[in-house]
């Protein structure tokens, strides 16, 4: 049985509250067992008031007395608190609820070091789009703070994310403008429906206009100036609550890239969790380069659905490591479907995008795997070639490729590797 | 007085009996042939026998076990099966058959469920539910195996056994069985022509079988570092601010889950951090578990004795003879009765985490329908009362045990062990951690136990890390102040919703209870970049490639 999501309101006052400072502030994502925030400042005479929407029933009483120690503790008022949960504990939400305050109340400090440093496969997707261009330079577009979630899910007590788990917004990276795409896989496995889907056209369309309105201003515009669309795929495709919508809106996107091809070059990320399946798989193969990590994964059928389909003899999807071998950017890389392997931080995400800045955009399209009578031939030889050689591994590809001990090559680093690794050849 | 006439070597007329109709099976010295083994053990075994069927925390007798299901129920049953634990569907086909009826066990894991409803059903006796060393203390007391059916690496057709990285309980079985006049099969993954070690003497084993494919092994000692939670990390600061500082906690055992995986991945970071390098975690009983790696080869640890091994752990154990105990063939040999032992006696805290502590702090794995048993954690997460060596941490924390002084020792100092449970308020889908009453109380009636089950003691138990904070639970005087301190860090569970903030205050007061802010912990700093690893990937690179992780754990 199917309940609806729902909401619930608290009011609380501690007797010498501390007023919340004139800002709005948002914390989290709404993984499962986890949930998002925003802080806002109201006037509600020292009061703090407090509305979540959950799928969790039977624990009012233990949300009031969350919120109620969090209010007594932190003393803050005047304060609107908006909470979209997923089965968080009691515990996570007096934790998130604490390290959001600290963070509103202190400040964040601008750590866009750290983000380009750490592991890009454990960043989310705002992190992911604040980290690959300059900092500072991020401009989120319809925001957590527009609250543009999806209208479909609460019906099916599903829950809801402000941002409806996709980031948009532009960015430069030195003189470019860079329009960016960044999908979350933590909410609903970073699933493509009706709103993420008109956020993900519509920033494809407004880098194609103000690519056009560039080129009235200045004719002769130079290639550094060219814009570009960062895509950082985490998803596993149409998200099936709203199959519908989220269809369409890959029908759109697909157009969306035609009308962009020789225009604005479309740049595949691929190095979070989920990786890039379903039809997203197919968006990832039209655009016009791919930048993987090692830890990114690219495919159409999820692995799970291979098997139930063909069977375990064809492929095994508990075997984790296989299933990562044959979809992983290592595997993608050898046989030409990625571009540039490169490692798991978005410093060297960075690097793979400067180097495709230096090409001009014929160079560029020439580095895309369709789009030309040639390529579709490429292609048909690729089928063709699996065919012949019936692999039941990503290694019989890797020994065809050249590579002599092809065992070897999984476990060596991303520098070893490139160094190594024969990239399969088909004229 | 009359001295009685008796015969006294009833028990090797007995083997040589059941010896003589087996041996034919025999060929190439002590060698067996797979077809031959339920003959063979139709002719050693009786019914009503004591049966040791080598199940361990890890490796398991899968093939023996299998042939010992085979057996004709009508001319064999009623064995009474003694074996440290039962997790395979397989070892309840033998009670499920009738060939067995009496289970005396320390561990079911998985199939826990099954064993509370066979017992239900009367299609298993219960004899009683164990510790690992107490069942070990048994085999040598009143529950000394007629056969012991083993598993090995190695062995040759002398019968000599290489059980090497996974010796776990074999040497403790075999000698319980074979110095009182019992018989011992073992299943090899291999018959070889020279064991690369001869861990048991071939003159302990009459019968080997190689088996048609290695022993099932389990790596339940690894813990994916790309699971651990922001919550686990908070908790994970508290225990190395609050007690492996305070206390300088140098010997130690860690529980397997998730809370003590992530300690392990703080010490290169945060513990260094704190300046606990070369004061905290010198020494381990502990099976290889690969979060420790990071801590390892920045140079913490000074050395680790294993119950077991670990899957994907051997190559690098082996690469680290400084830490493991390493044989001079240079594999790994692991102990379960000696780990426990020196868990039992030499280690100053234990730390692991459980599924309910009650509001007295009572704390247990059972749920109302399954036999989960204990496993090795009663051993080790006890003040062992026979321990006279004295540590500063076992000194600091006898010298502020409350209780102490009003106990009947007068004026004569005692140390005791730190015993940490972990438990986050709440578990998964909303179950409370803690409870008025465990769930064990309702299992003790469903399984018809004499006691519920209980993992650890209150009277055991000295400190409770929540995400709330952390209580110094024996500085507490009377059960009621006591009972304040668990209620001060339960939470919004009902335990903890009982909460009186004024007594919580006093307790904050006299330094019995601290939240992380109390200890200095900045929550903000609780995320997952605070870990020196944070996939098994890069635990691959902190061991320069020589752990090699199970396929099930790979993402690359």
């Amino acid at each position: 049985m199917s309940k609806e999501l729902r909401t619930i309101d608290f009011e609380f006052k501690s007797a010498d509250s501390k007023e919340f400072p004139k800002i709005s502030f948002h914390y989290g994502v709404v993984g499962s067992g986890d949930m998002e925030l925003i802080y806002q400042y109201k006037d509600l005479g020292g009061a703090a008031k407090i509305t979540i929407c959950t799928p969790v029933t039977g624990f009012d009483h233990v949300w009031k007395q969350v919120f109620e120690k969090f209010i007594t503790i932190s003393k803050i008022g005047n304060i609107l608190i908006e909470i979209n949960d997923n089965n968080a504990t009691p515990a996570v939400v007096f934790l998130r609820l604490n390290q959001a305050l600290k963070e509103a109340l202190d400040g964040v400090e601008s750590n866009n070091s750290d983000l380009v440093s750490s592991s890009f496969l454990e960043l989310s997707a705002r992190e992911r789009a604040i980290g690959l261009v300059d900092e500072n330079s991020f401009t989120e577009l319809v925001s957590s703070y527009d609250k543009m979630s999806s209208p479909h899910l609460p019906k099916m007590g599903e829950s809801i994310e402000f941002d409806d788990g996709i980031v948009t917004g532009v960015g430069k990276i030195g003189e470019k403008t860079v329009f960016i795409i960044s999908q979350e896989g933590r909410y609903i496995g970073g699933s493509l429906g009706e709103v993420s889907g008109a956020k993900f056209v519509n920033i494809l369309r407004l880098a194609r206009e103000f690519y056009e309105s560039m080129l009235k201003n200045n004719p002769n515009l130079p290639e550094s100036k060219r814009p570009a669309i960062l895509i950082s795929f985490e998803t596993g495709g149409v998200r099936l609550h709203e199959a519908n919508a989220g269809l369409l809106a890959h029908a759109e996107i697909m157009n969306e890239l035609q009308l962009n091809r020789g225009k604005v070059p479309v740049i595949s990320i691929i190095g979070s969790k989920v990786g890039c399946f379903g039809g997203m798989g197919f968006i990832a193969a039209a655009t016009d380069i791919i930048i993987m990590s090692e830890y990114g994964r690219l495919g159409l059928t999820g692995p799970e659905v291979i098997e139930q389909e063909m069977g375990k003899d064809e492929f095994d999807s508990t075997d984790r490591a296989l299933v990562y071998r044959t979809t992983g950017g290592k595997h993608k890389y050898i046989v030409g479907d990625s571009n540039y392997l490169v490692e798991n931080n978005a410093a060297s995400f960075r690097e793979a995008l400067k180097k495709v800045f230096s090409l001009d955009i014929n160079e560029i399209s020439k580095l895309r795997r369709v789009g030309s009578s040639e390529m579709i031939a490429k292609q048909k030889k690729l089928v063709q070639l699996s065919i012949d050689l019936q692999p039941k591994d990503s290694i019989d590809v890797w020994r065809f490729a050249g590579n002599e001990n092809p065992e070897k090559l999984v476990d060596l680093n991303v520098k070893a590797f490139l160094e190594t690794a024969k990239q399969l050849d088909i004229k | 007085m009359k001295k009685e006439k008796k015969v006294w070597n009833i028990k090797q007329q007995d083997y040589q009996e059941r010896m003589n109709k087996a041996s034919k099976f025999a060929h190439n010295g002590k060698v067996l042939e797979q077809k031959d083994v339920v003959d063979v053990l139709s002719s050693i075994i009786k019914s009503g026998d004591r049966v040791n069927l080598e199940g361990n925390n890890q490796k398991q007798a899968d093939f023996l076990a299998a042939c010992l299901s085979n057996l004709d129920v009508n001319k064999i049953n009623n064995l009474h099966m003694v074996q440290s634990a039962v997790p395979l569907p397989i070892h309840l086909e033998i009670f499920e058959k009738g060939i067995a009826k009496k289970l005396d066990f320390a561990f079911a894991g998985p199939m826990g469920a099954k064993v509370a409803e066979f017992i239900n059903e009367g299609k298993l006796e219960l004899g009683a539910i164990h510790t690992y060393l107490e069942l070990f203390a048994r085999y040598f007391m009143d529950l000394t195996p007629k056969v012991a059916l083993v598993c090995a690496y190695e062995a040759d057709k002398d019968g000599n056994l290489y059980t090497g990285f996974n010796t776990e309980d074999t040497p403790v079985i075999v000698e319980a069985t074979k110095f009182t006049q019992g018989i011992v099969i073992a299943q090899a993954n291999k018959i070889v022509d020279k064991v690369q070690r001869i861990d048991i003497p071939g003159e302990w084993v009459d019968f080997v079988v190689e088996s048609p494919k290695p022993f099932f092994l389990e790596p339940l000692f690894t813990r994916d570092p790309g699971a651990i939670t922001d919550t686990q990390i908070l908790m994970a600061m508290i225990a190395l601010k609050g007690i492996y500082a305070e206390y300088n906690v140098e010997r130690l055992n860690h529980g397997l889950g998730f809370q003590t995986a992530a300690i392990e991945l703080l010490l290169p970071t945060y513990g260094e951090e704190l300046g606990l390098k070369g004061r905290i975690c010198k020494h381990f009983a502990l099976n290889p578990h690969p979060t420790l790696i990071p801590a390892i080869e920045a140079g913490w640890v000074e050395s680790i004795h294993c119950f077991g091994g670990e899957l994907g752990m051997q190559k690098y154990c082996e690469a680290r003879p400084d830490i493991f105990f390493i044989g001079s063939d240079g594999t790994m040999r692991s102990n379960r009765a000696f780990s426990q032992t020196a868990g039992h006696y030499a280690i100053d805290m234990f730390i692991g985490s459980t599924l309910q502590i009650d509001k007295y702090g009572n704390s247990s794995t059972a749920t109302s329908n399954r036999v989960a048993g204990f496993g090795g954690a009663p051993n080790l997460g006890c003040d062992a009362k026979g321990r006279r060596h004295s540590t500063p941490a076992w000194l600091k924390c006898g010298e502020e045990f409350e209780e102490q002084g009003t106990s009947y020792l007068g004026n004569v100092p005692r140390g005791k062990r730190l015993v940490v449970q972990m438990v986050e308020t709440f578990q998964e889908k909303m179950s409370p951690s803690f409870v008025d009453e465990l769930d064990a109380w309702k299992l003790a009636k469903n399984a018809n136990l004499s006691l519920p089950p209980v993992m650890i003691y209150s009277d055991d138990l000295t400190h409770i890390i929540t995400e709330e904070g952390l209580v110094y639970l024996h500085k507490c005087k009377g059960l009621e102040e006591r009972m304040a301190a668990i209620q001060a860090v339960a939470g919004f569970t009902e335990v903890g919703l009982r909460e009186d903030p004024k007594k919580t205050e006093e307790l904050r007061e006299k330094g019995i209870f601290k939240t992380p802010e109390d200890l200095g912990i900045d929550r903000r700093r609780a995320n997952r970049s605070l870990l020196a690893a944070s996939t098994i990937k890069e635990l691959v690179d902190w061991s320069d490639g020589l752990y090699e992780p199970p396929a099930r754990f790979q993402n690359w």
